[in-house]
């Protein structure tokens, strides 16, 4: 049982977190991503910085160099995976906004940038401003788009998508819809529009390929298709070797298959060393799985760590914790403020589930219902649901949920999947 | 090291500690991996569009329309190499009445077959021999069909079917799969239309010659006529080359009686469209997502902020769109020209750039009375303007430099191949044009990218004008400065 993680440097900085919105523990592999993020503002070493810079030089007053800049750094951290350098992104388009408050590039990445540091209502309200302003760029709906779907505003967020897709079809878009249509439980219909998303993708923007394909695997994986899963994101892998984000489900499809060694290699394999949250959790999942309890604490400890550095999104640290039946109180205090923010049906499904450990089974039983909302084909959350149905009594529904969540993907968490399959015989 | 170079790598520094300095919080940023909002689709991205009265022997009664896409094609990309989009609608379009609204459309559509499915080649393979000698050759693997369809949008005409299963010739893949290949491969891929006219769909020479230098910050080895390099040499382009009689666009039916006549002048454009989907399930309408008329236009005059939203434009609505009209009035690269070069240049707005780009330019004392490329119905509306009115100079005689070197049937009369549309558009933005005489001086109107014509070599003397596809299987050359 993971137990040994209860440390006074986490609770401190957590409690800074919640207090501050973004403090962050100088462990040590952080510090090491702050010096790789700062390498790539190095004009000899990327002639793309040199390039924006020399523009910033030239027109020191306009704002097409820093949004040059900003463009260059924020597709440097898609295709390294290196999120931090988003920072230096953010503050180019700030540069950019105080030369020329009203450029139209800056405030779109200015936009799009609260998205990747999770400030969706910020997104939102930015994205709606330029649509009043710019109704036919279909960028602003992509932005409108992913801000409605994390803050749970389906409605809006299907409608900005379709308004995206109509004003400009193409890889963005395309990606979009598939989204929406994955929420909604088209799981036919996502496949078919995350590939036309990675055909129409340019062939030389290797890391967009490589989302796309890491999308439609994560899709095939979502419903029990592993062998189509690990088949695309081993496309994915080789236009991109060493993709991050790859890396980590190819490794999830190798343990759900119980190849454990080689899912460990696969994580190993990661060479810059910017390892996930998820990826810790899925070596402590693999050591939970081989007996290895210490080197499993080990791991769930290192994905806290990691958990309270990022800027924002703490709901796998509750589920983590909801999971191993350790800190709920705290765990159940991050998804009901989650909750709060953001009415996703992740975030529900989050709060459903730490209530659900905090044996409030009846408001866990209202919150899985806005979790299931969208009929959406996640197998975790009718996990969640049959487990709560069972804690109220009520067997046919607790029945029907997990004989669902099992033939969604009788593989959809190395750990979890086999409570489902315990609870379920019980209920026979 | 001097004085200036100095004082960049200074400036270089300040800019870079500018911004270590607000972002020096080592914080690390969340995973969140949303779908990538900047994007290109390069398989429906026009390049270049050119509109010039055929200059083939015995071809003079006939206008010829090409639309490059798929930029910068590296000749060794297999083993797909770059084919034709079939999810994407390729059109070229004329205006004819200058109310920005296309009145006859010339539609691309593209199917490939897929003659051997169980093997790791693409375009090619060993299904006979492996030398892909005919355009029908079984080793032609992934061969490509297209039909062409004349749509007039505005009128009762139905459409017309000009040609279906034609072939595109494959990629230039080495000597040994396509050997002789324009003779066994390029020169059978030109079809003849029911119409008299040709048609040619394929991988050709980029031959648009340019130092890209110039998105470089005018980072320009040279500002004169060579001392350049050619950043394009030995890359590839997908070309729609298309060969009408003149009459077929003139909004008349007929050869126009002079340059000035009210039916002299068409406007053209190319586009790329994809069909948009419901989320909900199921395809809709064609959306345009790419959109070419006059050369540089999207690459430097519209500002980044608004190229996909420009990209999806007609050229109908161009004038209703302020930020487009700001953008050609007041261009950001007269800015950066002014900055980097010290020049003065002609104060916004630019009515000399809004007639080249927008309506075009109106009989007028500098041209004479038998130049006009106007159309228009009053608004600024941007494509290229070809006055088939105005006969085609002899190749031996063509000027690089169009109308500003005294060659009334090169750019912005509408534009060949030939012309040197980046020393053309230096000029005009800097105001070094007789339009603007008070900056009609040196360097505003001796202005270049060092580059003046293509190092692969003369065009050639037929339709489709292009050279052959550069060859896959060679080493790639480095771009080396061109002669003078």
């Amino acid at each position: 049982m993971w137990t040994a993680f209860s440390n006074i440097l986490i609770i401190v900085s957590y409690s800074l977190l919640l207090s501050f919105g973004g403090a962050c523990s100088t462990t040590e592999p952080y510090s090491r991503i702050a010096t790789a993020a700062e390498s790539v503002l190095n004009p000899e070493a990327d002639p793309g910085v040199a390039s924006a810079l020399k523009l910033i030089e030239t027109m020191p007053d306009s704002a097409a160099g820093y949004n040059q800049l900003a463009i260059h750094l924020i597709k440097t951290a898609r295709r390294t995976g290196d999120f931090s350098i988003n920072k230096k992104a953010e503050a180019a388009v700030a540069k950019a906004l105080e030369k020329a408050p009203g450029d139209i590039t800056a405030r779109k990445l200015h936009a799009s940038l609260q998205l990747t540091f999770h400030r969706f209502d910020k997104a939102l309200e930015l994205g709606t401003q330029l649509k009043k302003e710019f109704p036919k760029d279909a960028f602003v709906y992509g932005v409108l788009t992913d801000a409605n779907a994390e803050l749970g505003n389906y409605d809006e967020a299907r409608a900005n998508a379709q308004q995206m897709v109509d004003l400009r079809p193409d890889s963005s878009s395309y990606a979009r819809v598939a989204h929406i249509r994955s929420l909604f439980g088209d799981h036919p219909g996502a496949v078919e529009m995350y590939i036309a998303a990675a055909r129409t993708t340019d062939p030389a923007d290797k890391e967009a390929q490589s989302w796309c394909l890491l999308s439609l695997g994560k899709e095939y994986f979502k419903v029990g298709k592993l062998d189509l899963a690990e088949n695309v994101i081993d496309e994915s892998l080789s236009i991109s070797p060493g993709y991050q984000l790859a890396l980590l489900e190819k490794s999830r499809i190798r343990a759900s298959q119980g190849d454990y060694d080689a899912a460990i290699m696969i994580l190993d394999n990661d060479k810059n060393g910017l390892l996930t949250l998820q990826s810790y959790i899925l070596r402590g999942d693999i050591a939970s799985k081989q007996g290895r309890t210490g080197d499993a604490d080990a791991e769930y400890h290192r994905a806290e760590e990691a958990a309270l550095s990022l800027d924002g999104d703490l709901h796998p640290l509750a589920l983590l914790w909801a999971d191993h039946d350790v800190r709920l109180d705290e765990a159940l205090d991050i998804a009901e403020k989650d909750f709060a923010s953001i009415k996703d049906i992740y975030a529900a499904d989050t709060l459903s589930w730490c209530l659900y450990k905090k044996e409030r089974y009846l408001e866990a039983e209202t919150a899985v219902k806005q979790a299931l909302r969208l009929k959406t084909n996640d197998a975790k959350i009718l996990y969640h649901a049959g487990m709560i149905a069972k804690a109220l009594g009520n067997k046919k529904a607790a029945r029907e949920y997990l004989q669902s969540a099992i033939k969604t993907n009788p593989k959809f968490d190395l750990l979890q999947a086999e409570v489902a399959e315990n609870a379920l015989r019980s209920l026979r | 090291m001097t004085t200036q170079l100095i004082k960049q790598i200074a400036l270089g520094f300040a800019a870079l500690a500018i911004l270590v300095t607000t972002s020096a919080i080592p914080s690390l940023a969340s995973s969140h991996a949303e779908a990538p909002l900047i994007s290109m689709d390069r398989f429906a991205d026009n390049t270049d569009t050119y509109a010039f009265r055929s200059v083939e022997a015995g071809r003079e009664g006939f206008v010829t329309l090409i639309a490059n896409y798929i930029p910068l094609q590296e000749p060794s990309g297999g083993p797909q190499w770059f084919r034709w989009d079939d999810s994407v609608m390729y059109e070229i379009k004329i205006d004819n009445t200058g109310d920005g609204k296309e009145d006859i459309t010339y539609q691309f559509r593209f199917q490939t077959q897929i003659v051997n499915g169980n093997t790791v080649l693409g375009q090619s393979t060993v299904n006979q021999d492996g030398v892909i000698s005919n355009l029908a050759d079984l080793d032609y693997n992934m061969p490509q069909t297209y039909s062409v369809t004349r749509l007039a949008p505005t009128s009762t005409k139905r459409p017309r079917s000009l040609i279906t299963g034609a072939r595109t010739p494959p990629a230039n893949i080495g000597q040994r799969v396509t050997p002789n290949y324009e003779a066994n491969l390029g020169q059978p891929a030109v079809y003849d239309l029911p119409n008299g006219g040709k048609v040619f769909a394929g991988n050709r020479d980029e031959y648009f010659y340019i130092d890209l230098g110039v998105f470089d910050a005018l980072n320009l080895r040279s500002i004169g006529a060579s001392g350049g390099i050619d950043s394009t040499k030995n890359y590839n382009v997908s070309t729609l080359a298309i060969e009408v009689p003149i009459q077929e666009l003139t909004r008349t039916g007929a050869i126009p009686a002079s340059s000035t006549a009210s039916d002299a002048v068409i406007g053209v454009w190319a586009t790329a469209s994809r069909q948009s989907v419901s989320v909900a399930g199921g395809n809709t309408e064609w959306r345009q997502i790419s959109r070419l008329g006059n050369p540089l236009v999207n690459e430097v005059v519209i500002p980044l902020g608004l190229k996909d939203a420009f990209n999806t434009l007609s050229p109908a609505v161009d004038g209703t769109i302020p930020q487009v009209v700001q953008a050609i009035q007041d261009p950001e690269l007269a800015r950066l020209l002014q900055a980097v070069y010290g020049i003065s240049i002609p104060p916004p707005p630019r009515n000399d750039l809004v007639q080249i780009f927008g309506t075009g330019i109106p009989v007028n004392s500098v041209t004479g009375p038998n130049y006009t490329t106007f159309l228009s119905d009053g608004t600024a509306h941007e494509y290229l303007r070809l006055n088939v009115g105005i006969a085609p100079t002899a190749i031996a005689s063509q000027n690089r430099l169009g109308l500003l070197g005294g060659d009334f049937a090169g750019f912005p009369n509408g534009r060949r191949v030939f012309d040197d549309i980046t020393d053309i558009a230096l000029r005009a933005v800097a105001g070094g044009t007789p339009f603007t005489p008070a900056t009609n001086i040196a360097p505003n109107n001796t202005l270049g990218d060092g580059v003046s014509f293509n190092p692969e070599g003369p065009l050639l003397t037929r339709f489709p004008y292009l050279l052959p596809p550069n060859q896959g299987n060679q080493p790639r050359p480095s771009s080396t400065p061109t002669a003078p």
